[in-house]
């Protein structure tokens, strides 16, 4: 295992997922999910590897579920439950097959920081935040599909750890895509664009 | 009187943001002001440098709850290898800012790493890492001199500023370091890069004591640098490209440190009349930084001619008969400064607080932002408040012609061979495959172009499913509506954008002197220059060295 600060696995995973094709406010967003859960110790950048590593679809919208024809993109469906935090029909939103959901966790913080309330993902597992602490249940890294509901209880504050721990293999990987960003150096690049 | 606060639309442009001055509330002078308050302790624990000029130092700080150590790598670096581009691979010293007091076996792994820099790998234990190189001119000046048993020149030296110059000075996380949220809760390090300042503040002690020891090896019986000169000297640097995503990256970060500024500058408009100490202060620090001027030496073909003009408007502003006479005199100065050159108009600004610490500088507090990067999307905003925003944000420039070549003439990227920012011209090179999110306007104006055919009571949400591409720029906008000096109300793709004005604006918080454009993307500083070194810092130095005494 490679210990990374926040800010480095932020900005890895930040390109890691634009390298891999998402667009950058997106990628921003995966940034921000993997410095939330690294910060709780949960493994963060093994999970975006994982999930970047085969196709995830883009959420719709339809009667009250967050679907689509193939795995959900737990990134582009978390950012869904964040932006619907304060919309009618928020609590009782379900998500179905859902990649990688540890990714998804970080948005329901925000929508819990959102509405003031703490919300709880049901599925095989569970999980429930109250915007800042975390609390998992049960199977959780089985589970795909998902209900949203919303609570009133207050977790036990954790402190914060400044590392983030990531597999050899998943460093690979992302480092991979996150180099993907980069153009090839040209000379023309080496001689006008640079500063010092 | 009522705090009107210049607007976001007046100061957030990189014409103005590219002539910002220092301020009291600048992080150097934060960190010598607090250092001296709380009797800060300095020593030199560690002197392992050899008759070869290479070997290892610690300098310790220590305040109130904690110390901390630079530990410093001398490498006497040959002078064909000594260059200013931040992707070098070898310089005359390397630094690290470790948190406590190193002991051997920190010492020896910094030892494997810090030298390597960008290829080394830091832990936790250590805030910064940074690097330096000699100016050979002023070393030279200054090691022959002192081993022939007399003083440089002082005109000479004064001329280049310094001894050596830092390229980067990393921290927040960077390379393994400690992360900024892991040390920010500290009331010596809240204030923003009060690590990465102490860090070049050490190293200016330990260069000048490089100094001496150099020429004490050439002649054991040499001086030591006469105080008043080596106060005189900084620590330059050479900033590029690298900085300037930092300021389009960090909006909320940014509005916090020009809303302090102008918050300032609104509170001292405001007074009803001006003491005669207050009064005599000022006169005495325009008289100083007029004569700061002749240091300010650049032959940018740009800057040069700004400087110049700054003399001059300098010397017709000390040349006003009372020019704070009369009732609002600090406003009625500002509104006089405002015909002036922005050079001039902004020292004036920075100017006015000097003489009011007890309305200035509790605004210090308020220049960190925790939140920074992790604001919240409104998605309940429907699209009609979207619009608004962004007009009030953004207003005439949604309506440019964004398709128009010249619009989009820049284009940002990060190049695979050294990962470095670099700055292209689109219709050159086929890189838009690579191009970095550094074009806010632009987004903006595509996001206002999406919006003209969606019904207003949309909301953002179910916008973002159908089109995630705006997901930054609806952000941007919302938090724009927050912090309004967060985001520059320029096109940073502009054929005519200059970033050096951007590099400039972020400097200038810092607390950096004599900004030296030697292109368009890159520029050399000074830093702490005139500073008291650790052993003569009291309080009674600790806060206006930047202004050098009237000749």
């Amino acid at each position: 295992m490679t210990g990374l600060s926040l800010n480095e696995a932020a900005a890895l995973a930040r390109k890691a997922a634009r390298g891999a094709g998402h667009d950058w406010g997106m990628a921003e967003e995966a940034g921000r999910a993997v410095r939330w859960l690294s910060a709780r110790g949960l493994p963060a950048l093994d999970a975006l590897a994982a999930m970047l590593a085969a196709p995830a679809c883009a959420p719709r919208l339809r009667e009250g579920t967050l679907d689509a024809d193939g795995p959900l993109c737990p990134i582009r469906a978390g950012a869904a439950v964040s932006d619907l935090a304060c919309l009618p029909g928020f609590a009782g939103l379900r998500l179905r097959q859902v990649r990688t959901p540890l990714l998804a966790l970080p948005f329901a913080a925000a929508a819990a920081r959102a509405t003031g309330r703490a919300v709880r993902l049901t599925g095989a597992g569970g999980a429930t935040t109250d915007g800042h602490a975390l609390a998992l249940h049960g199977d959780w890294l089985a589970t795909t599909d998902l209900t949203l509901t919303l609570c009133d209880i207050t977790l036990v504050p954790v402190p914060p750890i400044h590392r983030a721990q990531v597999a050899p293999s998943a460093l690979a990987a992302l480092d991979a895509l996150a180099a993907r960003t980069c153009a090839p150096a040209t000379e023309t690049s080496r001689r006008l664009g640079a500063g010092p | 009187m009522t705090l009107a606060l210049r607007p976001p639309a007046q100061v957030m442009r990189l014409e103005r943001l590219g002539a910002l001055h220092q301020t009291r509330l600048s992080f150097m002078r934060q960190l010598t002001r607090r250092m001296a308050a709380e009797g800060w302790r300095f020593a030199r624990p560690v002197w392992r440098i050899g008759a070869d000029g290479t070997g290892h130092a610690v300098l310790t700080a220590t305040g109130p709850a904690r110390t901390y150590s630079l530990v410093a790598f001398a490498h006497d670096l040959a002078p064909e290898a000594r260059t200013d581009r931040v992707i070098a691979e070898a310089w005359d010293a390397t630094f690290a800012l470790f948190d406590g007091v190193p002991g051997e076996a920190d010492i020896a792994r910094l030892a494997r790493n810090v030298p390597l820099q960008e290829a080394g790998r830091l832990d936790a234990r250590c805030l910064t890492l940074s690097r330096a190189n000699r100016s050979e001119r002023a070393w030279d000046m200054v090691v022959s001199a002192l081993a022939s048993g007399r003083q440089p020149e002082a005109e000479a030296l004064a001329r280049v500023g310094y001894l050596m110059r830092t390229t980067a000075v990393y921290g927040s996380g960077k390379f393994g370091a400690a992360d900024r949220e892991s040390y920010a809760y500290r009331p010596e390090l809240a204030a923003p890069f009060q690590a990465e300042m102490l860090t070049v503040y050490l190293i200016r002690a330990f260069v000048r004591d490089l100094a001496e020891h150099a020429a004490r090896i050439r002649n054991p019986d040499a001086p030591r640098l006469d105080p008043a000169l080596a106060e005189t000297l900084g620590i330059g640097n050479s900033t590029g490209l690298g900085m300037a995503p930092f300021l389009v990256n960090h909006p909320g970060l940014l509005n916090n440190w020009i809303a302090a500024r102008e918050t300032a500058i609104a509170r001292i408009r405001a007074l009803p009349a001006a003491a005669p100490e207050a009064r005599a202060l000022f006169g005495d620090l325009l008289a100083r930084a007029r004569a700061d001027l002749s240091r300010w030496t650049t032959a940018h073909p740009r800057q040069a001619p700004r400087v110049a003009r700054l003399r001059r408007d300098l010397t017709w502003l000390s040349r006003q008969p009372d020019p704070l006479g009369g009732p609002a005199p600090w406003d009625m100065l500002c509104r006089r400064a405002e015909g002036l050159s922005p050079e001039a108009c902004e020292l004036v600004h920075s100017l006015i607080l000097e003489p009011y610490p007890d309305l200035v500088d509790d605004l210090a507090a308020t220049m960190s932002c925790p939140d920074d990067g992790q604001e919240p999307l409104e998605g309940a905003m429907p699209v009609a408040t979207l619009r608004r925003l962004l007009r009030e944000t953004h207003g005439d420039a949604l309506d440019a012609d964004w398709d128009a070549p010249e619009a989009t003439a820049r284009l940002w990227y990060v190049s695979e061979e050294k990962q470095e920012p670099r700055l292209a011209e689109r219709a050159d090179e086929p890189l838009e495959q690579w191009e970095q999110p550094l074009a806010p306007l632009r987004d903006a104006a595509r996001l206002w172009r999406a919006l003209s055919v969606l019904p207003d009571d949309r909301p953002a949400a179910h916008l973002l499913l159908d089109a995630p591409q705006h997901r930054a720029a609806i952000r941007r906008v919302q938090l724009a509506a927050r912090a309004p000096y967060g985001e520059i109300r320029d096109n940073t793709l502009a054929a005519g954008m200059v970033p050096v004005d951007m590099l400039r604006a972020n400097l200038s918080f810092f607390g950096a002197t004599r900004f030296d454009p030697r292109s368009d993307r890159w520029l050399r500083i000074c830093m702490f220059a005139g500073a008291p070194y650790p052993e003569a810092l009291t309080e009674a130095c600790a806060d206006l060295w930047v202004y050098p005494s009237a000749p």
